[in-house]
């Protein structure tokens, strides 16, 4: 699973896979290497030592944002700081769990700090995970591509047009569109269905105008063609609507979430030196 | 801007291409939520410190014997100084202690004795490092220290891998109690005049537990030996006396001549010297003096008159009288006060050097040589529990040197027969009878509770060095050398593991150790 999700598919990548794998195999054998005996340091030492670590993958994960509102020409290259957000990110987990010795927290500010770093750590592995899956299941199955911030507006113009089509209908298209289209043809919709068949069924729900077109009358097959054009483009959107919509929202459960670690790390490290 | 038709269309619905470019919506919507769920967060955190409790920050309670201290993290807690061991001092160490109770030199130098360690060192652990707060209101501080905390300086795995055998077992330390007894002997006499056949019985007959039921009270010779031994019609030897004329060492040429007797009361009573007064309260009527013979019935234990004559051979053997004659004997010294008595007796010896020193005649050199050596030796029996104290150890431990071996000899087989009534029981060592040692010299660093196991097991369970089973009741004595008073009859390591394991009974560390001494061991280590 997780190497589906952070697996290298170049070969900048790949050079950052073997980093993380690397770092976490240290971070997994770091914990049985200070239980040995004669190993120097007491506890203390390893957790703060944990500690310091864990807080530098947060900086590190943390600086892709800063580095995302540069100009172009900032440091490094962009695709570097994302392998760094990405496999920094997912270090950071395993360094947590040494640095508390995989223990239940304890107090107010420890189960914060779990909580928000188990929820920026899920929701950025979640996030690649979409990004990994959604923009190729958009452009490999859908005729159409669009833009997020124009659906509502061509969703719209889909619907005059239908509207203008059945006005100059036949009685029976008119009630049709009336009955079965003018509620779809609303507004963008947002739908689930599309996170597990990108189509929608699309084929299904364009059965029943295929079985309306033998119906009508001549001059109207040509008319019921281009709605059906048009419902199944307004479909295609709502796909494109639902799907985009998961790219940009889960940055709300990445990012805030995230601001509000940094802030609590602030708070444990103050409350760890003056106390 | 551009009309729709002038940039054409895409897909089967013909749907028009952008007029221009699309302008995101704010993505800094999302920057600015998380800034304010992080000021709230950090809102409540820096109100609950600033002007709370500060439990929001606390990583979690305190245990229930610092739950007094909620929300005085002052009282611990020192701005970036994180917890000082003095901090704890100042409740823990309260009553004063000079050698500082709960440091880790106090651990050290009750691991090593190595007093050195004592004094003029930071501490190397502090108190906080072991003993880890707000885990919550049931953590035991005490018992929650983890095994890793002791590996870290021992080395040592855990009591189930890695514990070494204990010393005794290992070494093969023999019970040097000063006592000649016989376990399987005495306790079939118990059982014979009690009747029955319950051999843990028995040892409770003599081995009676302390109110805690930890361990046992020490044996008293008056509640469990005085029904059997030493009753009124016990007789001494037949000695002889020292003749008036007649010193007890005359020097002889190179050497000396001997002229072993006993004092008898009278003349103990005609010079009542210091030390002496016992010679008046004791009465004459038990003497039967019978041509340059005396023989003394109703023999009682720790006869002052019967030590009053070993000593009187001690002195031959170590003329340099010395602090010696400043103690009485060792048998008329309470055993709580011989430390006080011994440390007074060196700290006079001490003087009588310091004196000295300055001094540049060889003979004075050469004896503060002898004295400081002297004195070191005695320092370390002093700090060492398991010597035997008694007035020798004030007479420089230097013999006469015209003592010959065959008239040492003659001085043993003299004591001997001077103490005779009391070596049935007790052993002798160069004229002295040695001292009992009450508390048994093994497992002194761990604790053990007898009350708790005894409850499970019993005693044989554990305690199987001497074979009670084989020999109870049977017609021929057990071979001495399977009921010798030297047997270590306790049990080793690998009997506690049999339960002490990670899948049963506890086997931590501190399960059986303290990481800190006990007042009692304190007191041996403060120089």
């Amino acid at each position: 699973m997780i190497r589906g999700l952070l697996a290298p598919r170049t070969a900048v990548s790949a050079g950052w896979w073997r980093v993380f794998l690397v770092g976490a195999a240290l971070s997994l054998a770091a914990p049985l290497v200070q239980r040995a005996p004669g190993v120097p340091g007491g506890d203390g030492a390893w957790t703060a030592a944990y500690g310091i670590a864990v807080t530098s993958m947060l900086i590190v994960a943390l600086a892709y944002g800063a580095r995302r509102r540069m100009p172009r020409r900032g440091p490094g290259a962009v695709h570097h700081w994302v392998q760094a957000h990405v496999y920094g990110g997912a270090l950071f987990l395993f360094l947590l769990v040494a640095h508390t010795g995989a223990a239940a927290p304890r107090g107010a500010l420890a189960w914060g700090l779990w909580v928000s770093s188990l929820c920026v750590v899920v929701t950025g592995l979640a996030g690649v995970f979409i990004q990994k899956w959604i923009p190729p299941a958009l452009t490999s199955a859908l005729s159409t591509e669009v833009h997020y911030d124009r659906i509502p507006g061509l969703v719209e113009g889909v619907r005059e047009r239908a509207e203008r089509l059945a006005a100059a209908s036949g009685e029976s298209v008119r009630k049709f569109h009336a009955a079965n289209l003018a509620s779809v043809l609303a507004g963008p919709r947002v739908s689930f269905v599309y996170f597990f068949d990108i189509t929608g069924g699309v084929q299904s729900r364009l059965r029943r105008l295929d079985y309306v077109r033998r119906l009508v009358n001549e001059d109207d097959v040509g008319r019921l063609d281009e709605l059906r054009a048009l419902v199944r483009a307004k479909f295609e959107m709502d796909a494109h609507y639902t799907l985009q919509k998961a790219l940009r929202w889960w940055l709300y459960l990445h990012v805030p979430p995230a601001i509000v670690l940094t802030v609590l790390v602030a708070f444990h490290v103050f409350a760890v030196l003056y106390y | 801007m551009a009309d729709d038709s002038d940039r054409g269309s895409f897909g089967d619905a013909r749907l028009p291409v952008s007029p221009g470019y699309v302008h995101p919506r704010n993505r800094n919507r999302i920057v600015w939520t998380g800034v304010a769920l992080a000021a709230l967060a950090g809102g409540l955190l820096a109100v609950d410190l600033g002007l709370g409790s500060g439990d929001l920050v606390a990583n979690g309670p305190l245990s229930s014997a610092h739950a007094a201290l909620d929300g005085r993290c002052a009282q611990c807690h020192t701005p970036f100084g994180g917890v000082r061991s003095s901090a704890c001092s100042a409740c823990h160490d309260r009553f004063g202690d000079a050698i500082g109770a709960y440091t880790f030199n106090a651990h050290y130098v009750y691991a090593s004795r190595d007093r050195t360690r004592a004094f003029g060192r930071e501490n190397e652990v502090a108190c906080a490092a072991c003993h880890g707060e707000h885990e919550g209101r049931g953590r035991d501080l005490r018992a929650a220290v983890s095994d890793a905390r002791c590996a870290s300086c021992h080395g040592i795995d855990g009591f189930h891998d890695g514990h070494p055998e204990f010393t005794f077992a290992a070494e093969a330390v023999p019970d040097d109690a000063g006592l000649a007894f016989t376990h399987i002997r005495h306790v079939d006499r118990v059982l014979d005049d009690r009747g029955g056949e319950n051999v843990e019985a028995a040892c409770l007959a003599c081995h009676e537990a302390t109110a805690d039921a930890r361990g046992f009270q020490p044996i008293r010779f008056e509640t469990a030996c005085a029904d059997c031994h030493l009753a009124p019609h016990d007789e001494s030897a037949e000695l002889p006396v020292q003749p008036r004329r007649a010193p007890l060492v005359r020097a002889s040429g190179d050497g000396v001549e001997l002229t072993l007797g006993v004092e008898t009361l009278g003349m103990v009573r005609a010079r009542m010297g210091p030390g002496e007064g016992w010679a008046a309260r004791m009465s004459a009527a038990g003497f039967e003096e019978d041509d340059g013979f005396v023989l003394k019935t109703g023999v009682v234990h720790a006869d002052p008159w019967v030590l009053h004559n070993l000593r009187r051979l001690r002195r031959v053997i170590y003329p340099s009288r010395g602090l010696a004659d400043l103690l009485a004997t060792s048998a008329d010294v309470a055993r709580a006060d011989e430390p006080e008595l011994y440390e007074e007796a060196l700290g006079a010896l001490r003087d009588h050097a310091d004196g000295l020193r300055g001094r540049d005649e060889d003979w004075v050199q050469a004896a503060l040589l002898e004295l400081d050596r002297s004195m070191g030796a005695l320092e370390r029996r002093l700090a060492d529990p398991n010597t035997t104290l008694d007035d020798t150890r004030f007479r420089l431990n230097v013999r006469d040197p015209r003592l010959t071996d065959e008239q040492l000899t003659e001085i043993d087989l003299f004591a001997a027969e001077i103490a005779e009534p009391c070596t049935s029981c007790h052993t002798m060592e160069r004229a002295t009878i040695r001292r009992v040692r009450q508390e048994q010299q093994v497992l002194r660093r761990a604790n053990f509770d007898h009350g708790a196991h005894v409850i499970q097991r019993g005693c044989l369970d554990c305690h199987t060095r001497i074979p009670f089973s084989d020999y109870l009741g049977a017609d021929e004595p057990a071979d001495p050398r399977l009921d010798d008073a030297a047997i270590q009859n306790v049990p080793a390591v690998a009997v506690c593991r049999q339960c002490h394991r990670p899948d049963a009974v506890s086997d931590s560390c501190v399960t059986c150790h303290d990481f800190h001494p006990d007042r009692g061991a304190r007191l041996r280590l403060l120089p």
